[in-house]
C-alpha cells in the first residue's frame, strides 16, 4: 500500500502528512498501533483541510488492513450518503448499508486467499490507476480501491461533511458493486444518478438553462465558513467585489494559479442565479486569459442570496489538472 | 522562476470611490488595469515580512501576476496602472522594480 497525500486541489504534496502516513505504514505490525497512528494521520490531514489519496499498489491483504484504518471515513460516507435520502435516493443508501456490511464481513473473516486473487487483477488495478491519476481535486480526498472486495470510490471529505461525485456514486453503488447490486436496481440507480451527473460534472455547460446561469467561486476555508452562515456578503476589510466564473474548470484554473503563491486550499462552490441578474454583473470574457467571469458587488451578492439557489460546495475531483 | 514586481500603491478616498476599510491582512487579491486597456489582471499584493499590521497608503508591497499572458512588457513601459476591484478603481499603483523569483 502507498500513500499519497495531496495537498489540495492544486496539486501539491503536503509533505507532513505524506511522512506521517508513510511512518504509520512502516509501523505496521499484527497490534493495533498502526491502525491508530494511521487513523490520527487522517485526522490531522482532514482538519488542515489536505487530500488525501489512498493508492493501493500492493495485494488485498494489505489493503484489508488499510480499510480498518479508514473506518470512520467509510462511516462519514454513508453519513452523507444518508443525506442522498433528500433527493429520493433511498437505493443508493440501502446499498451503502450492504457495502458496510460487506467490509465488516470482509475485514474479519477473509482468508489471505481469497483476498489475492481479486487484487491481482492487472486489468482493473491499471484503470484504476489511470482514472484516479486523471483526477486532481477534494479538499480532502479518500480513494478506496477496488480490489478484493470489489469496492471502489472516491469521496471528498470536509468538514462540511462528505462529498462523492455522481461519477464516484455511480461507480461505488453500480459498477463496482456488481456483485451486491442487482440489474433491477442499477438500472433504477442509474436513472437516479442521471441527475446529479448533469449538475455536479465539471465542465458541464454553465448555462442550466435560458433563464438560469451557473456561476462558480473558489473560495478559503474562512470564506466557505462565512457563505455557509450568511451566504455571499462583502466584508469591508475584504474584497469589494467578489468574482464568479462561469465554468467549473476555470474556477478550478484560477484556483490553481492562486494557490501558487498563498497556498491557501480551496473549495469550490457553485450557485445558479436568474439570468437578468447575472446580466447585472460586469462580466469579463476572458478575464487573465482563462476565462469568462463575472463581477458581483455588495448589492449584487445580497441579491444572489436572496434569488439565488443556495450555494454548495461542489467535489473538485473531476476537475482535471492542466 | 517567477517574475514579481515591487510597487507603491496609493489608495483612493471613500469619496472617490476607493474602499471604506483598506484591505485587512497580509495579502490582498485585486486586478490591475492599464489606462490603454479594458483588459483586467488578476494579481496578488503581498505585504513583505518586515512590514507590519495591514495595507496602507503608500506602501511599497510585493506583487504576483496570475495570468501566464500578463504582459510584462506593458507594465514596464507604463509603470502606472489601476488597481481594481471588478471594474471599479480603488487604488493607484507605481512601478518600483521587476524580479525573478523562485517559489
Amino acid at each position: 500500500m502507498h500513500i499519497d497525500v495531496i495537498d489540495n486541489p492544486i496539486n501539491c504534496i503536503d509533505p507532513l502528512g505524506l511522512r506521517k502516513l508513510d511512518e504509520a505504514k512502516e509501523e505496521f505490525a499484527e497490534n493495533r498501533k498502526q491502525r491508530n497512528e494511521q487513523q490520527e494521520a487522517l485526522e490531522e490531514a482532514e482538519e488542515r483541510h489536505r487530500n488525501i489519496l489512498v493508492k493501493g499498489v500492493g495485494k488485498g491483504k494489505n489493503w484489508l488492513s488499510e480499510l480498518t484504518g479508514i473506518s470512520t471515513e467509510i462511516s462519514k460516507i454513508k453519513d452523507k450518503i444518508r443525506g442522498l435520502d433528500e433527493i429520493g435516493n433511498v437505493l443508493a443508501y440501502e446499498i451503502l448499508e450492504r457495502i458496510q456490511f460487506n467490509i465488516t464481513e470482509l475485514s474479519h473473516g477473509t482468508k489471505e486467499s481469497e483476498l489475492e486473487g481479486a487484487w491481482e487483477s492487472a486489468q482493473a488495478h491499471r484503470a484504476w490507476r489511470s482514472e484516479v491519476e486523471s483526477y486532481n481535486g477534494g479538499d480532502t480526498t479518500l480513494a478506496m480501491i477496488e480490489g478484493f472486495m470489489t469496492v471502489s470510490g472516491i469521496g471528498a471529505v470536509s468538514k462540511l461533511g462528505v462529498h462523492l461525485t455522481a461519477a464516484t456514486v455511480k461507480k461505488l453503488f453500480v459498477s463496482a458493486l456488481a456483485k451486491a447490486v442487482t440489474k433491477a436496481e442499477q438500472k433504477l440507480l442509474n436513472n437516479q444518478l442521471a441527475h446529479l451527473m448533469q449538475v455536479s460534472m465539471a465542465g458541464v455547460p454553465a448555462n442550466m438553462s435560458d433563464d438560469m446561469v451557473t456561476l462558480f467561486r473558489t473560495v478559503g476555508k474562512s470564506e466557505l465558513d462565512d457563505i455557509a452562515s450568511n451566504g455571499f456578503r462583502n466584508i469591508d476589510s475584504q474584497m469589494g467585489a467578489k468574482w464568479f466564473a462561469e465554468s467549473a474548470d476555470d474556477a478550478a484554473e484560477w484556483a490553481r494559479k492562486f494557490f501558487k503563491w498563498d497556498k491557501d486550499p480551496k473549495f469550490l462552490i457553485k450557485t445558479t442565479v436568474p439570468k437578468d441578474l447575472a446580466n447585472k454583473m460586469f462580466r469579463n470574457p476572458k478575464l487573465d486569459g482563462i476565462g469568462a467571469a463575472r463581477s458581483a458587488t455588495d448589492d449584487i451578492l445580497k441579491e444572489i442570496n436572496t434569488v439565488g439557489t443556495k450555494p454548495v460546495e461542489i467535489p473538485t475531483l473531476l476537475l482535471r489538472n492542466n | 522562476m517567477e517574475t514579481i514586481a515591487k510597487i507603491k500603491i496609493k489608495w483612493l478616498s471613500a469619496m472617490n470611490g476607493g474602499r471604506k476599510i483598506l484591505p485587512s491582512g497580509r495579502m490582498y487579491k485585486p486586478t490591475l488595469r492599464f489606462e490603454d486597456s479594458n483588459d483586467l489582471w488578476s494579481v496578488a499584493l503581498f505585504l513583505d515580512d518586515n512590514m507590519d499590521g495591514d495595507f496602507k497608503d503608500n506602501d511599497i508591497v510585493t506583487v504576483a501576476f496570475i495570468s501566464d499572458s500578463f504582459p510584462y512588457k506593458k507594465l514596464k513601459e507604463l509603470k502606472l496602472f489601476d488597481i481594481t476591484e471588478g471594474p471599479l478603481k480603488v487604488a493607484e499603483g507605481i512601478l518600483i522594480d521587476m524580479l525573478d523569483v523562485d517559489i
